[in-house]
């Protein structure tokens, strides 16, 4: 018993790091509306400021400054933790007010978008600004000398410390949110705007103030805690922020003291596994630490689902509007026939960048039948794609299983896990559901993408993948001398072609009504009949399928799989160039894969201006962001808005033309 | 469509400093057989014996006198044969993937060879191209390096090198470092053998050194030391040693990392083997020292870093690394020094060579070529990339650049593509040192490999 409360208290440094970024997530959520993704990356921000303090510079974030201000020497704790904590509050505000106020009546999953802008801008600003010494040791802050709390029970005093100054924290924050006019305006705020408006006080102004609260709290716990770690520019980004997105969760994003519990009790308990994996025989040998946690925040999600009182209306999870499903010969024929003609005619480059966006386009579509017609969110669909892709290797490989049964297989092997994930839509909704598939997300990166069983190791020569061959024809990217076959680029383009087509008819028929009637209220949906449980599963099965076929691609494209193109990150990333394109209709799809990540419009930017250098990755989560703000319904959204309003004109100018001339006539 | 991935730098980190370790610490440590240069040893000649270069360019015929070839550059005169156009792929760029150093260290190298030999008296020009870690940037270098011609193709650290497509142009690839599993059978050949080596040498030093029947190992449960631990296992069932396993996490504080230590200790183990590196290091090390273990600890170079060492000070003795050796001064450390001064603009005396971070590898990597080269260049051989790379697959007696392990590509049929299965192993010494044991300078992985 002595080990185990041993190995629980031994976890509370973690622990307290979750619980205090759980806390910053529900301050900012309370505060904005906002589930800010880069809450994390802020929080490293400020500790590198620290940590840099302490070596004696300032480093500013801005490219074409200076790189850093040198004072010459190490400024002491006191300075160090004051400007750094300064800098969390100009971080915070600056975020607010530069980021999420624009946003502030877009959609929900905008601000996702934006969040994942903020997390490539901090992660990229530390790898330029600490490129020579990126993981630094910080020194002590918290008394770090061992305590003996029973026989056999001495453990290092900075956890606890930290732990303890954690709890305080959610007391106070508790505190003011109970006693204080603060406090109950800011609930109000939560649950109306007109609430605060009504006491007031501006909801811009409180958005703002818990920005800055949130950025000082998660400042101030990561400088305390980066002597205890080692600081990288992943470390807070998502080692701690995924397991304290699921402490707020539990905290339902509002609750102060169930968050911070949660987050200590996840730290703990994963320190338990350090025991357990030894005296529990059946203990799982892949992925426990990270994946269980998040099992139970799946599990727990379903079961409390009922019982959340923001259900359905967490975030106001608003969706853009989807326009009408037109299959014609400019939308359909003319893409693909230019897509070919580009294949054929250009070099291989040109055509690297063509199968990249027809690949792109396939998981985007994915997302619009999910998102776009289904009103559900999924922060895992590059987890299904590699599902679907070790899937492939393993049919293909080990079973001899020919193209195309073999892909459509694994895409259904995805389909499987994507209908396991999507079974809390069913009592979760909006954020709660996006965090909900991120974890299921995880659990499937933990517990399947580390198993060499699945994924390979260096004696199998990892996940390898044949040529598609159809009948006596070849139709891989590589074969004999060739090194970029055009065949291949056609093969993906016409994979595209018949999902858009499959995507664009469902949307016109009778299943896709139902998915947008019920995107557009479940209460309303069901009481006309409607069986909301199976559209949504069948949203998930599809959505997922898709998904798989597009990680199928994947797989063909590059002849072997690996987890690194399938984690968390690429599902974010394949959410935000969803999301840029137009998450609601297929030339949204479509608009995705061009403006992907090596995609067309990547590859004829690069060739027309060049390598943006080293703050290329800087330079992009500044466009995300910007793109974010500006079109909230996605490029395509804008392009259509723009050809409304042209048309509109015109037509108006036809109608002035039209009575001027009556008018001339009936002067004459 | 992949975006950046945090995890993956961890361990692609570990397995970059741990070739960085392996090779020029022992590289400039070699207290050797080595007199450092003083006469000019090396003439340069127009002459119909010699370097037969492929082109109607002036043939070149470099005599290398009989010296130690890993010193003679200071003493080669510019290169005059026909230009070498070398495609170099790197990932850099990418939050959590950033390597520039690679690339400029190889391209530091390149403009020293320029002047000092080249390779095999052929001048050199990288052509670089920078993949972002994904399949698809490294699937576009290959092509761009295949539509430029380039008669070689090497990387520093990229995830995804488009085999397939470098097969198909004809056009051979050499590597410094297999990450991934692929890598490992691929149309290819790399410098040295990753994870693989490593953990043939930590079963190599276990049963043969020290006689362990019981290994407790402690590594972090990321998809990358997962494949290594697994291979660590396989390498242990090999040499016939029972072993145990205690995972931790990618994020642990030092108090996690203690609880590691306490329960690998715990099953009373004759050895203890941590896979861990960065943050991993100094926890582990801190924790075993807080808790008094005794057990006797090996790990990977990364351990022995002056970071590490000058954090955890004499709670490191017990603590040996594989790939570390003794750190003394050689006359390849004046020529790393003078070669890299322009890089890192700094004085060329300040230059530590165990301090050069992942840089090293493009270093390691261009310079051992060029050594080859010098060699190939010796047998009356023309001097290509598809003759340098047939050289080294079956060439003896070849050494990595500064003075590492020996070049034996093809030494393990299960591992095609790995040409050097050596490593020192060194061992902390109370007062800052690190030390090589004696009987470890060059301990055999191949009879140990998983």
């Amino acid at each position: 018993m002595t080990d185990y409360l041993f190995y629980l208290l031994l976890g509370s440094g973690a622990g307290a790091i979750m619980a205090a970024f759980g806390l910053g997530l529900v301050l900012t959520y309370q505060g904005s509306g906002v589930v800010n993704f880069a809450f994390g990356g802020m929080a490293m921000w400020n500790a590198y400021v620290y940590a840099d303090l302490r070596t004696g510079s300032y480093p500013f974030p801005i490219p074409g400054l200076p790189g850093r201000y040198h004072f010459g020497h190490d400024v002491g704790f006191r300075w160090a933790m004051s400007l750094s904590l300064l800098t969390a509050v100009v971080v915070g505000l600056l975020v607010y007010l530069l980021v999420f106020r624009p946003l502030r009546n877009a959609p929900a999953l905008a601000k996702v978008v934006a969040s994942i802008g903020l997390v490539i801008v901090f992660t990229s600003l530390v790898d330029r600004r600490f490129a020579d010494k990126i993981t630094i040791r910080v020194k002590p802050t918290l008394p770090r000398r061992p305590v003996t709390i029973a026989k056999g029970l001495t453990i290092p005093r900075d956890g606890l410390w930290l732990a303890v100054i954690v709890i305080a924290i959610g007391a106070v924050l508790w505190a003011i949110s109970r006693f204080t006019r603060i406090g109950l305006v800011t609930r109000a705020a939560a649950e109306k705007e007109k609430g605060a408006v009504l006491l007031g006080f501006s909801p811009d102004m409180l958005a703002g103030l818990t920005f800055v609260v949130a950025s000082l709290l998660g400042g101030l716990i990561a400088i305390l805690a980066a002597p205890m770690i080692q600081l990288s520019s992943g470390v807070f980004t998502f080692g701690y922020l995924i397991p304290a997105l699921g402490a707020a969760l539990i905290g339902k994003f509002r609750n102060i003291w169930p968050t911070v519990i949660t987050g200590m009790a996840i730290g703990m308990v994963q320190s338990t596994f350090t025991k357990l994996q030894v005296d529990v025989s059946w203990f799982p040998k892949y992925g426990a630490r990270e994946g269980i946690p998040f099992l139970i925040i799946i599990v727990a999600m379903v079961v409390l689902g009922e019982r959340l009182p923001d259900r359905g209306a967490v975030a106001g999870w608003k969706l853009p509007a989807v326009p009408q499903s037109k299959v014609t010969v400019a939308t359909v024929v003319l893409p693909a026939g230019l897509a070919v003609v580009g294949l054929l005619a250009l070099g291989p480059l040109w055509r690297g960048a063509i199968m990249t966006s027809a690949i792109a386009a396939v998981l985007a579509l994915s997302l619009v039948v999910l998102t776009g017609f289904g009103g559900q969110t999924s922060l895992a669909q590059m987890a299904f794609a590699g599902i679907a892709g070790f899937g492939l290797s393993k049919l293909a490989m080990n079973w001899d299983i020919p193209f195309p049964i073999a892909p459509i297989l694994a895409a259904l092997i995805a389909t499987l896990f994507g209908v396991l994930v999507g079974v809390p839509a069913l009592r979760v909704r909006g954020t709660n559901l996006a965090i909900v598939t991120l974890s299921g997300g995880v659990a499937i990166s933990e517990f399947i993408f580390k198993n060499p069983q699945y994924v390979g190791d260096a004696s199998t020569g990892g996940a390898k993948i044949p040529n598609p061959k159809l009948g006596g024809w070849d139709l891989g990217l590589v074969l004999g001398t060739k090194s970029s076959r055009p065949i291949f680029g056609i093969f993906l383009v016409a994979v595209a072609l018949v999902l858009a087509l499959t995507v664009a008819n469902i949307r016109r028929s009778a299943t896709g009504r139902r998915m947008l009637a019920i995107r557009s209220n479940e209460r309303a949906a069901s009481a006309i009949g409607l069986d909301v449980a199976q559209v949504k599963m069948l949203v998930f099965a599809l959505s997922s399928f898709i998904a798989g076929i597009g990680g199928c691609l994947i797989a063909y494209r590059f002849s072997t799989v690996s987890d690194v193109s399938y984690g968390t990150v690429a599902s974010l990333t394949a959410l935000a160039v969803a999301y840029l394109g137009g998450i609601t209709s297929v030339s949204g799809a479509v608009t995705s894969g061009i403006v992907a990540a090596s995609g067309i419009a990547f590859f004829a930017t690069s060739r027309v201006i060049g390598s943006l250098g080293a703050w290329e990755a800087f330079i992009g989560g500044v466009l995300l962001i910007f793109t974010a703000i500006q079109n909230p319904e996605g490029i395509a959204g804008a392009f259509r808005l723009q050809a409304a309003q042209a048309k509109l004109k015109k037509e108006q100018k036809q109608l002035k033309l039209s009575q001027a001339s009556l008018a001339e006539t009936s002067v004459a | 469509m992949n975006g950046p991935s945090f995890v993956s730098r961890r361990s692609l980190t570990a397995c970059a400093v741990l070739a960085i370790g392996a090779l020029v610490a022992s590289g400039c440590s070699s207290d050797s057989k080595k007199a450092v240069v003083t006469t000019a040893a090396v003439t340069t000649t127009a002459a119909p014996a010699g370097v037969t270069t492929t082109s109607g360019a002036p043939e070149v015929t470099t005599t290398l006198a009989p010296k130690d070839p890993s010193a003679i550059f200071p003493d080669l005169a510019p290169p005059t044969g026909k230009e070498m156009l070398i495609g170099f792929v790197n990932t850099e760029g990418t939050p959590g993937l950033d390597f520039p150093d690679i690339r400029k260290f190889s391209v530091g190298v390149a403009d020293y060879l320029n002047k000092h030999g080249g390779m095999g008296g052929r001048p050199i020009k990288i052509e670089s191209c920078v993949a972002k870690g994904s399949p698809e940037t490294s699937q576009q270098c290959a092509q761009e390096l295949i539509a430029k011609k380039v008669e070689l193709v090497l990387t520093g650290l990229d995830l995804f090198p488009d085999y397939k497509a470098y097969t198909a142009a004809k056009i051979p690839v050499i590597g410094v470092l297999p990450i991934l599993p692929g890598d490992y059978t691929a149309d290819a050949l790399y410098l040295t053998g990753g994870n693989a080596t490593t953990v043939g040498a930590m079963a190599a030093a276990a049963k043969n050194y020290y006689k362990a029947a019981n290994v407790a190992i402690i590594s972090s449960d990321n998809a990358g030391a997962t494949g290594t631990r697994v291979a660590l296992e396989a390498s242990l069932d090999v040499a016939g040693i029972k072993h145990t396993l205690v995972t931790g996490g990618d994020n642990e504080t030092d108090a996690g990392y203690q609880g590691l230590m306490r329960q690998a200790a715990q099953t009373n183990p004759d050895l203890l083997v941590s896979l861990y590196s960065d943050a991993g290091c100094i926890g582990t090390i801190r924790g075993r020292a807080a808790l008094a273990i005794q057990i006797p600890v090996l790990t990977t170079s990364i351990c022995s870093g002056k970071d590490v060492i000058s954090t955890v000070g004499d709670d490191a003795v017990g603590w040996s690394f594989v790939g570390s050796s003794t750190k003394k001064d050689s006359p390849e450390l004046l020529i790393l020094q003078e070669m890299l001064a322009p890089v890192l603009k700094v004085e060329a005396s300040t230059i530590d060579p165990t301090a050069l971070g992942l840089g090293a590898l493009g270093m390691i990597e261009t310079m051992s070529l060029a050594v080859f080269a010098n060699k190939l260049a010796e047998s009356g051989t023309a001097v290509t990339g598809k003759s340098l790379y047939k050289y080294l697959q079956t060439a003896k007696g070849l050494h990595l650049w500064p003075n590492g392990a020996e070049i034996e590509c093809g030494a393990s049929a299960k591992y095609p593509t790995i040409c050097s299965f050596t490593f020192p192993i060194a061992e902390y010494k109370a007062g800052g040192k690190v030390e090589t044991i004696p009987g470890l300078e060059a301990v055999k992985t191949v009879d140990f490999l998983p």
